[in-house]
């Protein structure tokens, strides 16, 4: 889709994607650590940078039914995580329009 | 040529008399105040009667289609002079009764050119001692309005001291200085300088630390052109008046001509008016030889090929003309992301996303080296007007700028603490103007690699591309805005808007290009091509170039302002 180029964060610890070193957000935007996906730990950020986002799909989720979708690097085009579209259960409001990173596909980026 | 006005007796003969005779009738128009104010002898001349003796001081004297003919005379006696007219010169001047300069002024020009300071400077003042209570203009020239005496008369002695230390004699300059240029009190630092030129052994010490060329050189006419541009026009007319008139007109001619695409200057006949005929704008052949999309495309210096470069790592060069590929680049791993030829068109350098730059023989195609060293993606790359280096940037936060010379060896690291996303260079080599990938221009001075300033324009930009006199440089913002600032006031002189509503995403260039870069060219992700009109920044045409996919880059053939190329998503390029 024409020329463009990786968004690149500022800040003392960056994470970045552990293939392809984009950087994906700042160590100040997770909100949570308390997640597990498919390949462990997974943690909730506020804010990505260089991802695209896939289809949209519902599913069940420990915490219920959620909409969400698959998010992959920009770049490199692996799976990192996923992104809550929407969630069905008053108490999972929260997670809506936020992202999960897995930490095994993390890497840290200085 | 009478006014109606006149006596009804001449309106009687004047029927049969066009301009060419006028004797029989000039018994008549002797005793009636004829339009041209009365004649002192019975023949004029038989040329044009347009001018007629004006030493009357009765009769009104018509103007010359509105223009004050007292103006129009002396101007044209001037330029008379400056093309080097002299009889005809005075001879309009003896016509007409008007002189280009009062006898005042004219021994004053004198003056100054013969070093006769004392009385330029009474010429140019007026003499205090004889006509008592004079008046600011006295018996001196008059002024313009707001000039400070006390300026000139510095400038004058200035002149004067520096003679005398040309002549050697320091005694006399010391004189002058402690009495005449001190109680001017004038810029005291000047002053102090001026005290150290005494201490110069020679003359060619002199004149090079005071930028001054001796008595016989041009200094003189210097300080009469600097002196003139204070006193009053009306006395003393402002040099080549005439011609800074024509330019004038020229400029303002060339600015509201939309299509203006030639260099040549407009001829003063007629007025100028390009076509739309002349300006390329219907797309006639398309290249289609990328797999990928093309992401930038340049002409060479001399206009003769075309380079597109784009996602599938491969670098075209065509043949301007029969746009036959000459030559195919292709070693890349990644996206090329773009590429300069260098100044003598000899070699190309591609910088790409898989993080290295390389550098190529144009003529043969062959890869003569390839720079590695970076972390990041190698965003752009700019030759250096000798062509013995070039510049590269990247997108490394600690890496940014970089200098290499023609056989890939590292030169120089600027230090940039900066992302670079497009380099631009001015043509004269003194400047290096760097983009981040945020909001900032930094602005370096390439000699000595030092930052300059930094801009932030507030909006996130896409490329940048200095003008060919280096002065301006043209920033292309991803919201649909390309802006033209000065480089030396930082002033944003001129914005170019085209109506795109969103924000693009990916990188479009934009730059310049036509016959004087007179337009300001860019593509858009809607795949309209925009071209502005540089001066007065009318969107000229809004061209479909590439229907339904992004326009990354268009390029203008440099030697042949009638064609130029752009590069679009559908993977072709087209001309």
């Amino acid at each position: 889709m024409g020329l463009a180029y990786n968004v690149y964060l500022n800040s003392a610890e960056i994470y970045g994607c552990k293939n392809c070193k984009a950087h994906l957000s700042n160590h100040e935007d997770i909100i949570s650590r308390n997640f597990r996906g498919q390949h462990g730990k997974a943690y909730l950020f506020g804010s990505v940078v260089n991802v695209t986002e896939g289809e949209a799909s519902e599913r069940n989720m420990t915490t219920g039914r959620h909409v969400v979708r698959d998010i992959s690097c920009r770049q490199c085009k692996e799976t990192v995580g996923w992104k809550y579209d929407k969630a069905y259960e008053a108490s999972e409001k929260y997670k809506e329009g936020k992202f999960i990173l897995e930490a095994e596909l993390l890497c840290k980026v200085t | 040529m009478r006014l109606d006005g006149e006596s009804s007796s001449s309106n009687g003969t004047s029927k049969a008399i066009s301009n060419g005779s006028r004797a029989s009738s000039l018994h008549k128009a002797a005793v009636s105040n004829a339009a041209n104010g009365a004649r002192k002898s019975p023949f004029t001349n038989g040329s044009s009667n347009t001018n007629g003796h004006s030493s009357s001081p009765g009769g009104s004297k018509p103007t010359y289609f509105g223009h004050d003919r007292e103006e129009i005379t002396r101007i044209l006696i001037q330029s008379l002079t400056d093309l080097g007219y002299r009889n005809a010169a005075t001879s309009l001047s003896q016509e007409s009764g008007y002189d280009l300069e009062s006898p005042a002024v004219a021994a004053f020009r004198n003056a100054i050119l013969e070093g006769e300071w004392a009385e330029a400077e009474d010429l140019l003042f007026g003499r205090s001692t004889e006509e008592g209570g004079v008046s600011v203009n006295g018996n001196g020239l008059a002024l313009q309005e707001g000039i400070d005496k006390n300026v000139m008369r510095f400038w004058i002695r200035q002149q004067k001291f520096l003679e005398l230390l040309e002549k050697q004699d320091t005694g006399r300059a010391l004189m002058v200085i402690r009495s005449e240029l001190t109680p001017l009190y004038q810029d005291t630092e000047k002053l102090h300088f001026l005290s150290s030129l005494l201490m110069c052994d020679n003359n060619h010490d002199l004149m090079n630390r005071a930028e001054w060329d001796g008595a016989d050189g041009n200094s003189r006419h210097q300080l009469l052109s600097e002196l003139s541009k204070c006193i009053s026009p009306s006395v003393m007319l402002p040099e080549h008046r005439l011609a800074i008139l024509l330019d004038q007109v020229k400029q303002s001619q060339i600015t509201n001509c939309l299509y203006h695409n030639t260099a040549a200057s407009p001829s003063l006949y007629q007025d100028h008016y390009c076509d739309r005929g002349d300006f390329p704008v219907n797309n006639f052949i398309e290249l289609q030889k990328h797999d990928g999309e093309v992401w930038h495309v340049k002409f060479s210096n001399d206009g003769k090929k075309l380079a597109s470069c784009g996602e599938d790592g491969a670098a075209i060069i065509y043949e301007v003309g029969s746009f036959e590929v000459l030559q195919s680049l292709a070693d890349h791993d990644s996206g090329i992301c773009s590429l300069a030829w260098s100044p003598d068109d000899s070699m190309i350098v591609t910088c790409s996303q898989d993080k290295r730059a390389r550098l190529w023989d144009a003529k043969t195609g062959e890869l003569k080296s390839t720079l590695t060293a970076f972390s990041e993606p190698v965003s752009s790359c700019v030759w250096a007007p000798n062509g013995l280096s070039f510049v590269t940037g990247h997108l490394d936060k600690h890496f940014g700028i970089s200098q290499w010379n023609t056989r890939g060896k590292l030169l120089y690291d600027w230090h940039a603490n900066h992302r670079v996303q497009d380099l631009a260079i001015s043509p004269d080599g003194n400047r290096l103007v760097a983009m981040n990938n945020e909001h900032t221009i930094y602005v370096y001075n390439y000699v000595t690699r030092d930052l300059e300033y930094t801009l932030d324009i507030e909006a996130k930009m896409g490329s940048v591309c200095i003008t060919q006199n280096s002065r301006h440089l043209l920033v292309n913002t991803l919201d649909g805005e390309a802006r033209l600032i000065d480089l030396d006031t930082r002033e944003t002189i001129r914005k170019f808007k085209s109506n795109t509503k969103k924000e693009s995403r990916v990188i479009i260039q934009a730059s310049l290009g036509g016959a004087n870069e007179s337009f300001v060219v860019t593509g858009s992700e809607s795949g309209h091509i925009f071209i502005w009109h540089k001066e007065n920044g009318q969107l000229v045409e809004g061209i479909d170039g590439h229907p339904k996919t992004n326009c990354n880059s268009v390029s203008w053939n440099p030697k042949h302002p009638q064609m130029f190329a752009s590069a679009g998503d559908d993977n072709m390029v087209r001309m």
